[in-house]
């Protein structure tokens, strides 16, 4: 098997994972307010442990979305009683994500007609 | 997850505790070696480290292997910094106090002789007025060490640094001139990759195209004696006040910043046009250098004008970017 085709199956690839982060982020925050931890965790469970997220590119991508106004930090005592840092979704989130959901369908709808007719 | 797994794998082992957290204060140490993370992110990173290794020991992993672990799970420090710093700093990685407050120290004779300018007669509303003015601003923007005050500060300490190389060819200057430029240029410069962001970059390059408008400025008046703004006249006092304010309309990633930009880049064309048209002799070691600073000054205007509209926020920009 070449080895371009080995390391597929292996893997997802780096540029699927990197489209799909801000839908990902914004579906689970959507849900219920988390933190970075969490966040990874539920990725995981999501995908069944397919989708292996670098954890410490998780922050700068979710500090970018709180730039663009998408979600907001909050301060928090955690379970350890240490204060935590958590992020829930802002209104302009709510509505990417709606935009995100509208985008993925299209991609998603078009790619199973694509491979159904291959 | 939680405390209680610290009394597994390492219980009661001073040295091993010790060791942990050793490991995660050196994870940080190399964090902020490579750009100076906030308070909050660097808690936050901490935190993860801190459940992640608790969760490892948990399934049964050693406490020192399972701090290792979490720091191996979150990267390698130096790339995490590059990604923080990046999203963190709009216009490229913060300065440290050493390097911030060292150039503010060179600069600061710049400054002083710019005030004595304005005192000795020519008063605020002249080219030194303004410049103590813009100095003033960049001296306090420095030394608050926001992160779009070094690269206007570098494009503009190159630019007077070829300026005056420029006077010490024509033999109107003197060399030593060039040691506070020189010197605030080492202090500012992004010496790693990815220290100054597509927005830092824009801000750069406008300050070029001030440095080409100011020296067309200078010269115009220079050449008359009194600003009556010719022959080089138009363009170069459209594109001095222009990238003053494309400049300011980058620090608030406005998209009139952009449109600035361009006019500024149309007025240096300009200028170069009336510059190239002079009816006096100059010589070509003068008027080569002269040309190419206009011209330059024209191509990085643009430049920074596409750039500037790619990176703007909105219309009117934000003041969110001034303070960080």
């Amino acid at each position: 098997m070449p080895r371009a085709v080995r390391h597929a199956k292996e893997r997802i690839a780096k540029d699927l994972i990197a489209a799909s982060a801000t839908p990902l982020l914004l579906a689970i925050l959507h849900k219920s307010p988390s933190y970075g931890y969490a966040i990874i965790q539920a990725v995981r469970d999501l995908s069944g442990g397919e989708l292996e997220w670098s954890e410490g590119m998780l922050y700068p991508v979710l500090h970018r979305l709180e730039e663009q106004g998408l979600i907001e930090a909050y301060e928090q005592i955690g379970e350890t009683g240490r204060k935590r840092r958590y992020y829930r979704l802002r209104p302009d989130g709510r509505k990417a994500l709606q935009e995100e959901r509208r985008q993925w369908d299209i991609v998603t709808t078009a790619l199973a007609k694509a491979i159904k007719h291959a | 997850m939680t405390d209680s797994s610290d009394d597994k794998n390492g219980e009661g082992d001073p040295t091993s505790d010790a060791s942990g957290e050793e490991v995660i204060a050196t994870y940080k140490r190399e964090l902020v070696a490579e750009a100076e993370l906030a308070r909050g992110d660097l808690d936050e990173i901490e935190d993860h480290l801190r459940v992640l290794a608790s969760e490892l020991r948990d399934r049964g992993m050693p406490r020192i292997e399972a701090t290792l672990e979490a720091c191996r799970r979150l990267g390698e420090p130096r790339a995490v910094a590059r990604e923080h710093a990046r999203v963190r700093s709009p216009f490229g990685a913060r300065l440290t106090k050493l390097r911030a407050y060292s150039a503010v120290a060179l600069i600061m004779p710049i400054l002083i002789q710019a005030a004595h300018g304005v005192a000795a007669g020519s008063g605020l509303l002249s080219r030194s007025g303004m410049e103590l003015a813009l100095s003033m601003v960049l001296v306090v923007a420095l030394a608050a060490r926001v992160t779009w005050a070094r690269p206007i500060v570098l494009a503009g300490m190159i630019c007077f640094s070829l300026e005056i190389l420029l006077g010490v060819n024509a033999g109107v200057a003197h060399p030593l001139w060039l040691v506070p430029y020189v010197g605030t240029v080492m202090f500012v410069m992004p010496w790693r990759r990815s220290e100054l962001t597509a927005s830092g970059l824009a801000l750069a390059l406008q300050v070029w195209s001030y440095a080409g408008a100011s020296f067309a400025l200078n010269f115009a008046i220079t050449t008359h004696g009194r600003a009556d703004w010719r022959p080089v006249s138009y363009g170069a006092v459209v594109a001095f006040f222009t990238t003053v304010i494309a400049t300011t309309g980058g620090v608030l990633r406005a998209r009139w910043g952009a449109v600035a930009g361009l006019v500024s880049a149309v007025a240096l064309v300009a200028a170069v046009g009336e510059f190239a048209m002079l009816p006096y002799y100059f010589p070509l070691h003068f008027q080569i250098p002269a040309m190419a600073l206009l011209g330059s000054g024209a191509l990085a205007a643009a430049i920074s004008a596409m750039l500037s509209w790619r990176e703007a926020r909105s219309l009117f920009g934000t003041l969110r970017y001034v303070l960080q």
